[in-house]
């Protein structure tokens, strides 16, 4: 093997906190090769993010660090900033987790890409370095990349801006490029073309890679090599095969284990304990309990052609329409009792809207909701009042959903309240509800800061379940959590379904996700429902072409497999296109 | 992610664990493989789990660590003492009238000295203080309480329907109208036809210009809180608007206010001694610390020193109480208001 | 943009509007020209006829309806006239012309004060978060703190107290009052050296405490700057701190400042009126502290005009600058 680019020795971080030292990174050591792609792979907290950023020396002042980093055969800790900033760019460079606020939004996009190829090659002319611009987003896969390139962070979309970031990143075709989470805030497809997108950038620049992700899925296809991290050390280091298929340690193999997998039907049994309690819990029938057939169980809900539409209004002060987005595009569906529908789409598919709708509990906008058999429009205060304890929700981010400043109990108790419940049957339901949901009856004087992600999770769980719902209405229940925590979640809920016999509407934007708990799919695009069908028939045998999309792009964690799917590649000859401007017409003009 | 606040996962663990125990939970019995597969991979090193402050707690702990927080109550303290005792002990009556000694520095009998009118310094200075600081707390209180009904209600029902940001609009609008004109020129206006009923109408007329601010503050922390899914969680079980204000948002707020009346303090009499400097705040039967620095005379330094260091001391505690309360809350900010 | 910023301004309009009339009304109804008609050293009284006349020419007769005297005030501003001023000053000098000769005296103190106050304030608010903890920090920190505690009369007071020692001790000084030497010819460099040297001192008062509270938010806009995304985005494409700092963080940074500059004039001219008081500077401050304490309707509905036009001027400056610096906006 050659030369390594990158070595990190005994690398460990420490910040001081209000609880004493917090050590993020402990004892850390990797190289990484000309050319290979290393991926460190941990759950939020694990350190893999300061470790990244401990190499770029972008660590906040506070940070203590010891150990050695160098950077072909340099020393990182013995350079100043000046020092650091003529690598940093030019022979390191980084892709951030959040597009949304890693561009400057008072530039334009042109002139941010523009600015890396200006400050590491001063003697480029500012409209030398503008058409640089173009060139790399027109590689990056842009369409447009003239007119886009003058365009403001706020007026691209997600993925864009991730590509944008990529082209910053190539622009001076670095040594080595670190990518933290670069495809977590995206939606599934766009995740799996930006990932495509960088995987051709870096082979095509051959520059080395560090990808920090919690998603297995992603390595896969990926990664040479795989470095698992948890609570701030390295778990296991190895060739990506050797990590996937035979791993050594437990906790990357529950780490694979939680992974949900859209391809788990044709493979089988999972290989893990967690992987087969997830399964078995997802088939209610399987304990012999008799289930009558869907037909002949009553509707819980029912939604004909609703639609939402938001005017788009502009004038201040005559407002003029000038325009409706469409945010619901008459859907209908029905869940009966017991019932687990799964509506899946990506961000601004409209599936939030639709929840909305259907827990106002007023009359939408056109079409109608029935619950229970009642129109929703036509409820009194006092019945609407009553129905709240029948349709219940749970939130996407277990951190907001709960309020800081009240204790467990209260929090669970304060549906009941509403519902008139009287104190003693309060406090017995608090104990119940707790130990349904997995948690102890002594955690209910406690606060929600004091539980973690999952727990609090649990903790809505309950709550919604605090009436003895009819329907609860799930919006993205895990898509905040590890996925080792997630995996436990959906454990519980599939079990709380099969021994309630409560009707689930499951949102999320995640195939994979669903595929164990919900008995039928809802395919969600641009405010309709574009596949509807047993969950077994949409995986198996999709009829949309979004539906397929949406299937294919769930990266699965399989190294062979994951190979065998990439599809998009940079645009090479627009990328070189200013190495030879001078000489030759770019061909791709 | 840089901030340390990303390393918290650590504790959350070792918290999971403990409550994921099989045997302790039935229900978990039926996952007990998937627990105790977790359960395994949780190293048994693990960082030990903070211990479980309550927020109040905390906060209290933190603000006594602060040494700024100790001046403050200390010198604090002293001044309330020193306004209550003063006029009790000491010989000489706010009007009395000195006018031989007329113009006279500190002396055993005088202890700050006499101004120009012959009118005892420290007399006045220990009523003004009483005055002053009335004032201050009192226009605070009035002051928070008229931010928050404001704030928070126009925070509320901007996010319900047309009428609602038409009310917010008409609150938000309320606000500007208060601050399209110095405040000052208002309060000049009204003060003395108030002060010839009672020098208390002071508090009302100062809380009345200055809640403003800090209802614009709160609306817009309202708006977020309506906005959090736990708000939203009560308004899909069906709790009433106003319980879900007194429940959830004004708890979430409370820190924020008690520091902003802190800070009201010390922003109520620095307003109240300014007007009384021009001559419109408190009237002749009262004294203010703002009546007292009046009679400058910059020949004789002894005459605006010694109220303008108790004015001095008096705000600089009460601001370094809220300042160090402020810390306590939110240790990464510097925030302040004007 | 320009959608953005005229919404803004005819909002600003019609807020002035509003404010001015209210305080008209309320002045004219809190205040009552007619008790101070007779001097206290007059003999005989008035005859009714011509007290009439004196209340009604210049529109403060209390029989006539509080809000026909509000119309006619109303049309006479329309065609530029404030009318004249009352109470105990009999010499019925038109508002306007006492405004046109104590504005720019006024002005010249808050413009001034303002700008280097915002600037002095901004630059040491960013310092003072760039290099936090540092000593420079903590002294302005310090600073602005102990500033703010003080009112500004007591401000001033240590600034003339300083003054005045300066001068007992070295026989040198600024001068305390006046913004003129009315002795020294007009226009002669005597004349002007004395004009610059009586401005230093209040001007010193109003930018310093401009200064204090500016820099505490921009203290902490900066921080929050400091922690962003993007700011890490810039130092990963190479950029040293300080570079990355003046090229993405000062404009982001100055963005939210834009809001609270709209409101600060506001603040500054509070600061005028203790300065004019204490100065004894024949400015706005000063008229409407006197036109105040004799019941001068018209004189203070003017001043309030003017506060009011001030207002609406930064506040529209504020957003001007807010668009130029940010796209999301415009």
């Amino acid at each position: 093997m050659s030369e390594p680019i990158l070595s990190v020795r005994d690398l460990s971080v420490t910040f001081p906190s209000e609880y004493g030292t917090v050590h993020a990174v402990q004892n850390l050591s990797y190289e990484v090769h000309k050319g290979e792609a290393l991926a460190i792979v941990g759950e939020s907290g694990s350190g893999k993010s300061v470790s990244s950023l401990a190499v770029m020396g972008l660590l906040p002042r506070t940070a203590t660090i010891t150990g050695g980093i160098e950077m072909m055969g340099q020393d990182l800790f013995a350079m100043d900033d000046r020092q650091l900033s003529k690598l940093r760019g030019n022979t390191i460079s980084m892709v951030f987790q959040d597009p949304l606020s890693a561009l400057t939004p008072v530039f334009r996009v042109g002139q941010q890409i523009a600015e890396v190829v200006r400050i590491h090659h001063p003697e480029t002319s500012a409209k030398q370095a503008e058409k640089r611009a173009v060139e790399l987003l027109e590689a990056v896969g842009i369409p447009e990349p003239m007119r886009r390139a003058n365009q403001y962070p706020h007026e691209y979309s997600g993925g864009m801006r991730q590509r944008a970031m990529i082209a910053m990143a190539i622009a001076n075709e670095p040594e080595l490029i670190i990518a933290d989470e670069p495809t977590t805030a995206l939606d599934v497809t766009i995740q799996a073309q930006v990932m495509d997108l960088l995987k051709s950038a870096q082979e095509m620049i051959g520059a080395a890679t560090v990808l920090i992700t919690h998603d297995m899925g992603v390595v896969a296809g990926f990664a040479d090599r795989v470095l698992v991290m948890k609570d701030s050390r390295m778990v296991e280091l190895g060739a990506v095969d050797d990590i996937f298929y035979t791993p050594q340690e437990d906790y990357t193999r529950n780490l694979l284990a939680a992974v949900p997998r859209v391809d788990a039907g044709e493979s089988g049994r999972s290989r893990s304990v967690a992987g087969a309690a997830l399964q078995k819990l997802a088939e209610p029938g399987d304990d012999g309990q008799e289930i009558a057939p869907r037909e002949e169980r009553p509707i819980v809900l029912e939604v004909e052609e609703l639609h939402k539409v938001y005017p788009i209004t502009k004038g201040a002060i005559v407002r003029r329409k000038v325009g409706e987005q469409r945010a619901v595009d008459g859907i209908s569906f029905d869940i009966r009792q017991g019932e687990c529908l799964a509506l899946v789409g990506e961000s601004g598919c409209g599936k939030t809207t639709t929840l909305m709708e259907i827990m106002q509990l007023r009359t939408p906008q056109q079409g109608v909701i029935r619950i229970d058999g009642t129109e929703t429009g036509s409820l009194s205060r006092k019945e609407r009042a009553a129905l709240r304890s029948d349709v219940t929700m749970v939130f996407q981010d277990p951190m907001a959903s709960l309020d800081p400043r009240m204790p467990i109990a209260d929090i669970i108790k304060e549906p009941m309240r509403v519902q008139g419940y009287s104190a003693e049957r309060m406090n017995e339901r608090v104990d119940w509800l707790l130990s349904m949901v997995g948690l102890l009856p002594e955690h209910a004087a406690r606060f929600p800061t004091e539980f973690s992600g999952g727990q609090r999770q649990r903790v809505g769980v309950a709550r919604a379940l605090a009436c003895d719902p009819k329907l609860i209405i799930l919006d993205e229940p895990t898509s905040a959590l590890d996925v080792t925590v997630q995996a436990g979640v959906l454990a519980m809920l599939a079990d709380l379904r099969a021994r309630l016999g409560v009707s689930f509407l499951f949102v999320s934007h995640d195939l994979s996700v669903v595929r164990h708990i919900s008995d039928r799919i809802a395919v969600m695009q641009r405010g309709r429902i574009v596949e509807l069908g047993e969950t077994e028939d949409v995986f198996t045998d999709p009829q949309h072409p979004y539906s397929r999309e949406l299937l294919s792009a769930v990266p699965i964690p399989d190294p062979e497999v994951a190979r065998t799917r990439r599809r998009e590649a940079i645009d090479r000859s627009a990328f070189d296109g200013a190495d030879k401007t001078a000489s030759s017409p770019d061909p791709t003009a | 992610m840089t901030n340390p606040h990303d390393i918290r996962g650590t504790d959350d663990a070792a918290k999971l664990r403990a409550s994921t125990d099989p045997e302790e939970n039935p229900m978990i019995g039926s996952t007990a493989d998937l627990t105790t597969a977790v359960d395994t991979a949780l190293p048994d090193d693990a960082a030990p789990a903070i211990e479980s402050l309550g927020r109040g707690e905390l906060l209290r702990r933190r603000f006594l660590r602060n040494r700024n927080a100790w001046v403050g109550m200390i010198v604090f303290v002293v001044l309330i003492v020193m306004a209550i005792v003063g006029p009790i002990v000491y010989q000489y009556e706010p009007f009395e009238r000195d006018l031989r000694n007329a113009l006279t520095g500190p002396s055993a009998y005088h202890w700050f000295g006499v101004n120009e009118n012959g009118l005892d310094i420290f007399a006045r200075t220990m009523q003004g203080l009483r005055i002053s600081l009335v004032i201050g707390i009192g226009t605070a209180l009035l002051t928070a309480f008229l931010a928050l009904v404001v704030g928070i209600v126009a925070g509320y029902v901007s996010h319900k329907g047309k009428w609602g940001a038409l009310a917010d609009g008409a609150l938000v609008n309320l606000i500007n109208l208060f601050l399209v004109v110095p405040s000052i020129l208002l309060l000049m206006l009204f003060s003395p036809a108030l002060q010839r009923a009672s020098w208390l109408w002071m508090i009302p007329l100062l809380a009345l210009f200055a809640w403003m601010l800090t209802a614009r503050v709160l609306r817009a922390m309202t708006q977020q809180l309506v906005r959090t899914e736990y708000v939203e969680a009560a308004r899909f079980m069906g709790v009433h608007p106003i319980i879900t204000m007194t429940r959830h948002i004004i708890p979430n707020v409370a820190s924020w206010i008690i520091i902003d009346t802190t800070l009201g303090v010390s922003a109520a009499i620095l307003g109240e001694t300014g007007l009384s400097f021009i001559g419109f705040g408190i009237q002749y039967p009262q004294v203010s610390l703002g009546t007292v620095l009046q009679d400058y005379n910059i020949s004789a330094p002894y005459t605006w020193i010694p109220p303008a260091a108790v004015l001095a001391a008096l705000v600089i505690s009460i601001n370094l109480m809220g300042e160090a309360l402020r810390d306590a809350l939110d240790p990464t900010s510097g925030s302040s208001r004007l | 943009m320009f959608r953005f910023v005229s919404l803004r301004v005819l909002t600003y309009v019609i807020l002035a509007f509003v404010a001015t009339s209210f305080a008209y009304l309320l002045s004219a109804w809190m205040m009552h020209p007619e008790e101070v008609l007779y001097p206290p050293i007059a003999t005989e009284p008035v005859p009714p006829a011509t007290a009439q006349m004196y209340l009604d020419v210049r529109n403060v007769n209390p029989d006539t309806p509080i809000f026909e005297r509000y119309a006619n005030w109303l049309g006479g501003l329309v065609r530029g006239d404030f009318g004249v001023t009352t109470g105990t000053n009999k010499s019925m000098v038109p508002v306007i012309d006492e405004l046109a000769t104590r504005i720019p005296i006024s002005l010249r103190l808050v413009v001034i004060g303002t700008a280097i106050g915002t600037f002095l304030g901004i630059l040491f608010g960013m310092i003072a978060a760039v290099r936090r903890d540092s000593l420079g920090d903590r002294l302005s920190t310090l600073l602005a703190f102990f500033i703010l505690s003080l009112p500004t009369p007591v401000i001033i007071l240590i600034v003339q107290q300083t003054n005045q020692t300066i001068m007992d001790a070295t026989g040198w000084g600024l001068p305390a009052i006046n913004p003129i030497n009315p002795l020294l010819e007009a226009g002669s460099w005597a004349s002007i050296s004395y004009q610059i040297k009586a401005l230093i001192m209040p001007t010193i008062v109003l930018a310093v405490t401009a200064a204090a509270s500016y820099s505490r938010y921009m203290k902490v806009t900066t921080l929050d700057v400091l922690g962003s995304d993007y700011l890490r985005t810039a130092r990963a494409k190479g950029l040293t701190r300080g570079k990355a700092m003046n090229r993405h963080g000062l404009r982001m940074a100055l963005i939210p400042m834009g809001q609270y500059f709209a409101f600060a004039v506001g603040g500054a001219f509070s600061g005028s009126l203790f300065v004019e008081l204490m100065f004894n500077w024949q400015g706005i401050g000063r008229f409407v502290i006197s036109a105040i304490g004799m019941a001068d309707v018209n004189g203070t509905a003017g001043v309030v005009f003017y506060t009011a036009v001030l207002t609406l001027l930064s506040a529209t400056f504020a957003d001007i600058l807010q668009g130029a610096l940010d796209p999301r906006i415009r």
